[in-house]
């Protein structure tokens, strides 16, 4: 393969993270945005959002799409949170509590939206949005005829009114209580959380450089090279990247100038430093954590089997149907957990009863496929990248449409709703392409298939 | 007492007696007026006495008065009953006929009717309201046919049409045509602008077989976005277009009254004697002859062609039929009569909506034509206008009759989503699944 057909490759591959790269620096261009506000605005946005995003990993990678019904999900966290809320509890126990209630909810949701999209399968996309839809209208019933009549609730979620009834349209998770509960434990300055990275990716870098070169003693093949070659011949030069890098970032934050475009001591509005929420950091990096390590488990294998073919798993012994239920079930559990933490998140700490989960699919959907994902690959590095360009380009919109055409507040929305509908289309556009043009050659797949079948019936 | 006296006496006993008959009767109206008004039937009047205490006054016929009023309620249980008992007797055959869904519909439909009569509401009235709404949403449900048909499935890409459809509105709003001569303007203008957007999108559509249905809710989607953009944008001068308070963009919502509102409905309309059962003659005639024609279409040639693309496409292929060439066609009509749909739509209503207001409207065209027994390979004439009839009926008696049972309202609009989205899961779930294994 040539260079310049593999970058061809390559940039069809990615054309949507590319045209948001674009997109966002155009609109950084036009309005000339105070970098501090960006930087913390997109801090904050990316906390929120990144779980409920990185929920969407497994069902793409056993082969259902991205799994629009992590709206239910959501509306089981939001069950959870309205409970708690009218219990009075208060701190990181009410979050936890949350979450223990959701917990049961959306495992139970999972595997019905999973025996549902088992019985239309190659229509998952479509069929799980449309299950968000359907649960919506159950969920209203819920939330607007079942709780406060039928289910007492403290007065504090419940209308009080003669002619309508039902949980409040708006619900405050008051700073204490439930808002912020999981955030603000532990915050320290931006900065700092730079410094941190920086260090672990030295070290990093370093533990793999030391082991490479004290195991290349043990080995006939490797021993006495020299250490380019030995960095050539093991695929090294990632890790001097990371190192080399890890130590530019570090020296460039060290200058005051550039520190100060990050720390928020510019900020006109608030001059308060621009500080990261440890633990809710630290749930995503577990979650890209649980995303590698449940992919390396016998589990694992049988989604990523699944994702690939269904006809050769289900020969190869795996029962796929189950397969799915459990990619589900898990996306389900963790899009709750996700929703309790963007509901808590700094900003937000209000819960709209009946829309709070309405746009999550359609963001969290839209937020994954910037990131370069398709309908049939995933990874943690694209579902974080994609949060974050995705909501770059929501910040920065804002007040390029501001300076483009003032006094019109709309254009925004109609933007937003423009971009993340657009981002859709267009990757499913391609996706189906690709895969039309593959339909063209069914003697290949043919092939494929059965050469993977007679391996697995020769191993 | 002499006799003369005594007959004296009788005579004026008789005068005071009749009297007092004449002045009872004259009070008699009265005081029953007080009770109740005379315009109420029967049982309102029993009612009207439970409700004073004043049951006692009956005297002895209260139980069977009681037992009168409560006749109505029982007769209509016992229908209930009975349709019930029916449907599980008859459960194979009928689910066989109609299907499951169908029949739940059909038969929620008919309590609902029932669920109106308790409430005292007039059923003619209602049932008119539906007639109504069936000749408004009719020619976009039929717009679902020849899209199922040459085989992109259901077209949810169809708000495109309605866009083209809105744009063609908008222009003769912004030219000031009025009147019939407005309407058909309109509806000319829209299939001009609706017919090159959906060759393109057919095009589209051709390159990507198999999922067509994801793609073309969110191509429809991205393009409703897409216009809300635009139509803030697009140079309309007309200051009745546009958002005074921006200077430019239109505004959401446009009334016609006073250029082309309920040219339709009105025409050839008449209420049927002894109900308030109004008939918007045109408005059903149009969408009646609209359904004729693409029943003659799908007898054609043409038509049987592209009806064989649709259902099975490798067939079609080896007999010689151009597979894309159909899909072309029959997605152009689709997104077509979507267009003519959204301006006999707008008119009917009395109100053109742009930006977010036709989002949805595939979906409830999609529901009723799969609530009218269509699949999402197979779909006729026959299932749009039973499927628009049964949706429709649904919707408008269930937004009454919810209303009547539980204050408050909001219980109409979940039932809304619960069939319209529950109705599209089963006909997905019907299709897909082990036979695409």
């Amino acid at each position: 393969m040539n260079n310049r057909n593999s970058v061809g490759e390559h940039i069809r591959k990615y054309a949507v993270t590319y045209l948001f790269i674009i997109i966002s620096v155009f609109f950084i261009a036009v309005s000339g945005v105070d970098t501090t506000y960006v930087s913390s605005e997109l801090i904050k946005r990316i906390t929120r959002n990144a779980f409920i995003v990185l929920a969407l990993i497994i069902p793409v990678v056993a082969g259902m799409g991205i799994n629009f019904a992590i709206t239910i999900g959501a509306m089981a966290a939001q069950i959870g949170v309205l409970l708690v809320v009218s219990w009075n509890m208060q701190g990181p126990v009410s979050a936890l509590t949350a979450a223990a209630v959701a917990l049961p909810l959306a495992m139970l949701f999972g595997l019905l939206i999973g025996r549902l999209l088992n019985k239309m399968k190659g229509q998952e996309t479509i069929g799980s949005m449309i299950l968000g839809f359907f649960a919506n209208g159950l969920y209203q019933l819920l939330f607007k005829f079942i709780f406060g009549n039928i289910i007492k609730l403290n007065k504090n979620v419940i209308i009080n009114s003669n002619n309508s009834s039902g949980v409040k349209n708006t619900i405050d998770l008051k700073v204490g209580y439930l808002g912020r509960s999981v955030d603000d434990i532990w915050r320290i300055d931006f900065i700092a959380v730079v410094y941190i990275i920086c260090a672990v990716m030295l070290l990093y870098g370093v533990y793999k450089l030391v082991r490479a070169f004290v195991t290349a003693g043990k080995d006939e093949h490797t021993r006495g090279m020299k250490p380019m070659a030995l960095i050539r011949e093991k695929h090294l030069g990632k890790m001097i990247v990371v190192i080399a890098s890890a130590v530019v970032i570090a020296a460039l934050i060290t200058v005051p100038a550039v520190a100060h475009v990050f720390d928020g001591t510019n900020n006109n509005a608030t001059g308060a430093a621009t500080t990261v929420p440890v633990v809710t950091w630290l749930l995503i990096f577990l979650l890209c954590g649980f995303n590698v390590i449940i992919m390396k488990t016998r589990l694992g294998q049988k989604f990523r089997a699944v994702g690939q073919n269904r006809v050769v798993a289900n020969a190869s012994g795996i029962n796929v149907d189950r397969v799915r239920v459990i990619a589900i079930m898990l996306s389900t559990v963790l899009a709750a957990f996700g929703q309790i933490i963007f509901l808590q998140s700094d900003g937000m700490c209000v819960m709209a009863s009946y829309a709070a989960h309405e746009q999550v699919g359609l963001y969290a959907g839209a937020a994954i496929l910037v990131g370069g994902a398709s309908i049939d690959r995933a990874t943690n590095g694209q579902a974080l990248l994609g949060t974050f360009l995705f909501h770059l380009v929501f910040i920065t919109v804002q007040n390029a449409m501001a300076k483009l055409l003032p006094n019109n507040t709309d254009i925004t929305e109609y933007l937003r709703a423009f971009l993340s509908y657009g981002v859709i289309a267009v990757a499913l556009v391609l996706y189906a392409w690709k895969g039309s043009k593959k339909r063209k050659q069914p003697d290949a797949e043919l092939r494929d298939a059965t050469e993977k079948i007679e391996k697995k019936l020769g191993k | 007492m002499t006799d003369e006296e005594y007959a004296a006496l009788k005579k004026e006993e008789k005068d005071i007696e009749s009297a007092r008959r004449k002045t009872y009767a004259k009070v008699k109206d009265k005081l029953d007026s007080a009770v109740y008004s005379s315009s109420l039937g029967f049982t309102e009047r029993y009612d009207a006495y439970v409700a004073d205490n004043a049951t006692d006054v009956l005297g002895d016929n209260a139980f069977k008065m009681q037992l009168a009023a409560f006749a109505s309620t029982a007769l209509l249980l016992a229908i209930a009953v009975v349709l019930m008992t029916l449907l599980i007797i008859f459960w194979k055959p009928v689910t066989k006929k109609l299907g499951v869904p169908r029949t739940i519909i059909l038969l929620f439909f008919i309590y609902l009717c029932l669920g109106a009569q308790y409430f005292r509401m007039d059923v003619s009235m209602l049932l008119g309201d539906v007639l109504m709404r069936v000749g408004m949403y009719g020619i976009l449900v039929l717009a679902m046919v020849p899209g199922i048909q040459c085989g992109i499935g259901l077209n949810m890409g169809m708000t495109i049409g309605c866009i083209a459809g809105l744009l063609a509105a908008m222009l003769g709003l912004e030219w000031n045509i009025l009147g019939e001569a407005g309407l058909a303007f309109t509806c000319l203008l829209a299939v001009v602008i609706a017919a090159p957007l959906g060759i393109l999108y057919a095009l589209l559509l051709n390159r990507m077989k198999g999922s067509e249905m994801t793609i073309t809710t969110y191509v429809g989607y991205s393009f409703v976005a897409l216009m809300c953009i635009f139509w803030l944008m697009l140079p309309f001068k007309n200051p009745k277009l546009l958002n005074l308070q921006l200077g430019y963009g239109l505004r959401v919502t446009h009334s016609l009254l006073g250029r082309y509102a309920y040219v339709l409905n009105n025409f050839l309309s008449f209420t049927i004697p002894g109900t308030k059962l109004f008939v918007p003659t045109g408005l059903l005639l149009v969408l009646l002859i609209l359904c004729g024609v693409m029943w003659i279409f799908s007898r054609s040639r043409l038509g049987i062609a592209m009806n064989a693309v649709g259902s099975n496409p490798r067939f079609a292929e080896a007999s010689g039929i151009s597979v894309d060439r159909m899909r072309i066609l029959g997605t152009t009509l689709s997104t077509i009569m979507a267009a003519v749909g959204i301006v006999v739509y707008s008119s009917a209503f009395g109100y053109a909506q742009i930006y977010n207001a036709p989002r949805q409207l595939g979906f409830i065209a999609a529901s009723a034509i799969l609530i009218g027994g269509a699949t999402v390979s197979k779909a006729k004439v026959s299932h749009v206008l039973i499927g628009t009839f049964l949706f429709e009926g649904v919707l408008t008696l269930g937004q009454q009759v919810a209303n009547a049972a539980i204050a408050g309202g909001g219980l109409s609009e979940v039932m809304r989503i619960l069939i319209s989205n529950g109705i599209i899961l089963y006909a997905l779930a019907q299709s897909g699944g082990a036979s695409r294994e």
